[in-house]
């Protein structure tokens, strides 16, 4: 079984070979040529960029037999190459950092650092990993590294030169190795691929390019791992089914679905994802990694280089980010990256996953500074609106759904087209009569979850331009009014815009109906007082107490206690009309009559 | 007990993918098995090894030749015997026979001196009977940094004899320069199917079997040891539903009393996993009871923010679906996510140590909370 993997068969052998690491290669081949070898090197960058490769090449370069001197272009023939490459030269001391951290180790190098090379031209030491040398080790080797003898050559790797001590920095030619670029890592794969003779589909390169992130140690491991994993041709789906990849195409869905704010596809989405394998972690880094690039795709267009994309998937991602606006993209960014750290050391990802998605899907989504402006620029009187839902609704209200009998009304993505004409305006009759329809569209148009509450509801209309809701006396009804209540503003905003005309919307208070109650205008100035932010309460709220009751209900000795322990403000006295008799228990019980309060604790 | 490859469950994909490369020949010398915990991981390299170490492999034909032990050879009956001289299995309470380690306790971490001792100079030990060694790292997520630096040069350069296996189930954890040398194969959840069944053959029914699957997130092992505990009282099942009761029961007043009887549920299951379990700390099983408890809570919330959200494929307590349908009612879908983001929360605050009773109390004051507290008083005059 003497196969050796592809990353270490094809290491370069060469300065030419050296992939994306000219500036590298070329110093040190100028230095070697100058006569300008320093006596220590420091090579610092990722994974698999070539760091130790480099460090051979130019040991071989010093080394090479066949040579008299230094030479850059080694013979790779001689004893001294061949034993280089095989890592056991006994003048190159290829040394594991990470295993040797050590001082002993470290003194041990240094006593033995005096002694001549053997049969080459100097005595080199590679020390991979180097960042993991202690500090009393790197202190250790402090004075040898500053004034080696002349035949010693020092040659450090590290993927992390912070944690190398400054003063060892500051005694080396420190040279900082690049990221490989995808467009090099996909030319050596294809090569590669030739070289052993399979044959492969042109997609797979970007996929593996992609994946690598700039390490070329990466992509040939994949590549390893396809090859023995696939059947030829080999191509992007079996890199997919078979090494088991987050599968872009479905958490391309997955985002779909949360841009469209639909609960059971985001389900659904994720459930596929959880089967090929996957971690809640890593689902959520490859969501991170989409919506990033569909905000890179909004930012800098379609055929940015920043984009290591197939053109089928620059389709696709065209249609994701026409979803989605940078600032929403944003705020899921954070707010995913927020829980990536969570699912990380969560044992139960999968239900906090599901939860946090949901929550994404129902949340609102913000709009852009300057769609904002081009909203505020087309209706320079009328109120604006930040979130994105009404944006979509004032848009879209260029065309009547009510026309479209039975239709589905869905918002319009957000485009630029301007509205077209206006629609007759229709008056609250015409809502009831279409009231699933239009309270499933302006329920999804404010959000918060009313997309699925309003069409609870059923509505009479009031007037031409009031409309009543009153909802069922289900489990799910009295909270849906309570939400259509906290929106209520929003609510009737998304009414206007539908029926053309401004719509006032008075809610049927839970028990019965009565719309008689609106025309209470009993102690304005109380109501003042107690709400000034809430006017249109007014028009649906119970029949208001007396002065005199409000203040013997704010003077009451249990509310005090209440106002104090909580540190409460009141925010609402009502009256309470209903008498039952036999009161039984003090505390939150509607027999009572007389006053109730609805406090918020201040924190 | 050594399975056979082809015993081992819902892990065709996985399987087949090694199947495949050794059918090339181009049989990688570092593998690492990521996937939850319990879902066959280890018994597949266990199965794994005994297959490269048989001395007479059999195969079955196929698209891709399905290789398999014997289960007869010297070899394998060696392996089944748990006395292999070729097969080494690496786990972190290896400490106490290092060379310093007389008198450690068993370790959170793997000490770097296991992976030392037991790996990196052992590598090079050529193989006794077989044509390989196979070297089984278990737990390496719990391998710190410094050890797993320490591990790379012997993973990305092997003696040709070699195969390593980490096994591990935070593939977040591993350094980046780990995964880049090792041929990952990801081991998916078992199928609820699968689990439900396994758990009909162990004896538990529906709809507890259905519950432990769901609970189990795909996790076999865990899902068998859940059921199969044996509680002096009420069994875990019992005592999820009862929580879940009282979870869409619970108002502010009895918070104390709840939290209460969470603590007595805890300890109750706890002392079940301590006659279940051996060698393992008591810290350990507290939190583990603890974790159980807070997610039972965490799938009820989860289930009733999918109820709300109209997705009811897959509900965990499809047992008890009245209860999750109290709760959907009682909060509004965002109020729903929060709070199983809390509970997330909560699970991290069982490893952070924190007293017991105040984890219960919170998470019921989480439940129980309102911004709004109405209040009624009768009138004086």
């Amino acid at each position: 079984m003497a196969y050796t993997v592809l990353a270490r068969r094809y290491r370069s052998q060469t300065f030419d070979d050296v992939l994306g690491q000219d500036v590298v290669a070329q110093t040190l081949r100028n230095a070697i040529a100058a006569g300008r070898v320093a006596h220590a090197y420091l090579f610092c960058g990722t994974r698999g960029c070539g760091k130790t490769t480099m460090a051979r090449i130019l040991a071989k370069s010093l080394n090479c037999l066949a040579a008299d001197g230094p030479t850059v272009t080694p013979c790779l023939k001689c004893d001294s190459c061949i034993a280089i490459n095989t890592g056991d030269d006994i003048d190159v001391i290829e040394i594991d950092g990470a295993s040797n951290n050590k001082v002993e180790n470290v003194r041990e190098l240094t006593s033995n650092a005096i002694y001549r090379p053997a049969r080459a031209r100097f005595k080199i030491y590679i020390i991979d990993e180097v960042h993991m040398l202690t500090d009393s080790a790197f202190n250790a080797l402090l004075k040898t590294l500053e004034e080696p003898p002349d035949h010693v050559k020092f040659i450090f790797a590290t993927t992390e030169p912070n944690k190398v001590l400054a003063t060892i920095q500051s005694r080396c030619q420190r040279f900082d190795f690049h990221n490989i670029p995808p467009d090099i890592v996909s030319t050596q794969v294809s090569k590669i691929l030739k070289e052993e003779g399979i044959s492969f589909e042109p997609d797979l390169l970007v996929h593996l390019a992609r994946l690598a992130n700039g390490s070329m140690r990466d992509a040939l491991s994949l590549l390893d791992q396809l090859i023995s994993a696939g059947t030829q041709p080999l191509n992007a789906r079996q890199l997919i089914d078979l090494i088991g990849i987050p599968d872009r195409q479905k958490v391309t869905v997955l985002l779909t679905a949360i841009a469209d704010h639909a609960a059971s596809p985001v389900l659904q989405g994720l459930d596929a994802l959880l089967l090929t394998g996957q971690s809640a972690a890593q689902i959520c880094e490859a969501m991170i990694e989409i919506m990033r690039e569909a905000m890179v795709f909004q930012c800098a267009g379609r055929d940015s280089a920043l984009l290591v994309l197939t053109d089928e998937e620059r389709t696709a991602m065209a249609d994701l980010a026409g979803k989605f606006d940078i600032a929403g993209l944003v705020y899921n960014i954070t707010a995913l990256e927020k829980l990536r750290w969570t699912l990380k050391n969560s044992e139960t990802s999968r239900a906090l996953l599901e939860a946090s998605l949901l929550r994404l899907a129902l949340s609102e989504h913000f709009i852009g500074i300057d769609q904002l402006a081009a909203q505020v620029r087309a209706m320079p009187a009328g109120p604006v609106d930040v979130k994105k839902k009404s944006l979509t609704a004032v848009r879209s209200s260029g065309f009547s759904p009510l026309e479209t009998p039975g239709g589905t009304f869905k918002p319009k993505a957000c485009g630029c087209e301007d509205s077209e004409e206006r629609p007759a305006p229709q008056d609250a009759d015409a809502l009831c009569r279409q009231w699933p329809q239009v309270a499933e569209r302006v329920g999804r148009a404010v959000g918060a979850g009313l997309g699925l509450m309003l069409p609870q509801s059923r509505a009479t209309a009031v007037k031409a331009n009031a409309l009543e809701l009153s909802f069922p006396d289900t489990n799910t009804g009295p909270m849906a009014r309570s939400i259509c209540e906290e929106r209520k503003a929003a609510i009737e905003k998304e009414l206007s815009a539908v029926a053309g005309r401004p719509i006032a919307l008075t809610l049927a208070s839970p028990q019965t109906a009565r719309p008689d109650e609106h025309a209470d205008t009993d102690e304005p100035n109380a109501a003042e007082l107690f709400e000034p932010e809430k006017p249109e309460q007014e028009l649906f709220a119970p029949a208001k107490p007396t002065r005199q009751q409000r203040s013997d209900a704010l003077n009451d000795p249990a509310v005090q206690m209440v106002l104090q322990g909580l540190n409460a403000t009141p925010i609402s006295i009502e009256k309470i009309e209903t008498v039952l008799p036999a009161p039984e228990s003090a505390c939150n019980h509607p027999a009572i009559p007389d006053a109730e309060f609805e406090e918020y604790p201040t924190e | 007990m050594a399975v056979n490859l082809g015993q081992v469950v819902c892990q065709d994909k996985a399987i087949a993918g090694l199947q495949r490369a050794f059918a090339t020949g181009r049989m990688p010398h570092a593998y690492l098995f990521s996937g939850q915990d319990g879902v066959g991981k280890f018994t597949t390299a266990r199965a794994w090894a005994k297959m490269l170490l048989c001395q007479n492999r059999t195969q079955r034909a196929g698209e891709v030749p399905f290789a398999d032990s014997c289960g007869r050879c010297p070899s394998c009956l060696l392996f089944e015997s748990g006395a292999h001289p070729d097969f080494q299995t690496i786990y972190k309470e290896l400490v106490v026979f290092t060379e310093d380690g007389k008198n450690k306790t068993p370790p959170v971490d793997m000490p770097v001196d296991v992976i030392r001792e037991f790996l990196i100079e052992k590598i090079a030990t050529r193989p006794q009977m077989s044509g390989h060694v196979v070297y089984v790292i278990q737990e390496a997520e719990k391998v710190n940094n410094s050890s797993q630096n320490a591990m790379l040069k012997v993973l990305e350069e092997p003696p040709p004899f070699c195969v390593i296996i980490l096994i591990c189930s935070r593939m977040e954890k591993m350094l980046p320069t780990i995964l880049s040398r090792c041929h990952v194969v990801r081991f998916g959840p078992v199928a609820a199917g699968v689990i439900v069944q396994k758990l009909a053959e162990a004896g538990i029914e529906e709809p507890e079997s259905g519950y432990w699957a769901g609970f189990s997130e795909g996790r076999l092992g865990q899902a068998i040891a859940w059921a199969s505990l044996e509680t002096k009282g009420d069994s875990p099942y019992l005592i999820k539903r009862a929580l879940l009761e009282r979870l869409a029961g619970a108002t502010l007043p009895d918070v104390l009393e709840q939290a209460e009887w969470m603590g007595k549920a805890a300890k109750q299951i706890a002392a079940a996993w301590t006659a279940a379990s051996e060698n393992v700390s008591t810290t350990d099983i507290n939190r583990r009871a603890q974790k159980g408890l807070i997610q039972m809570a965490m799938l009820a919330l989860a289930d009733a923010l999918k109820l709300k959200t109209r997705a009811t494929e897959n509900l965990v307590n499809a047992d008890q679906k009245a209860v999750i349908r109290q709760l959907a009612d009682k909060y509004n879908p965002e109020h729903l996510a929060l709070l199983v983001a809390q509970m997330a929360e909560l699970t991290r605050w069982v490893d952070a140590s924190v007293n017991e009773k105040l984890i219960f109390e919170q998470l019921l004051f989480n439940l129980t909370h309102s911004d709004i507290i109405s209040l009624s008083v009768s009138s004086i005059g």
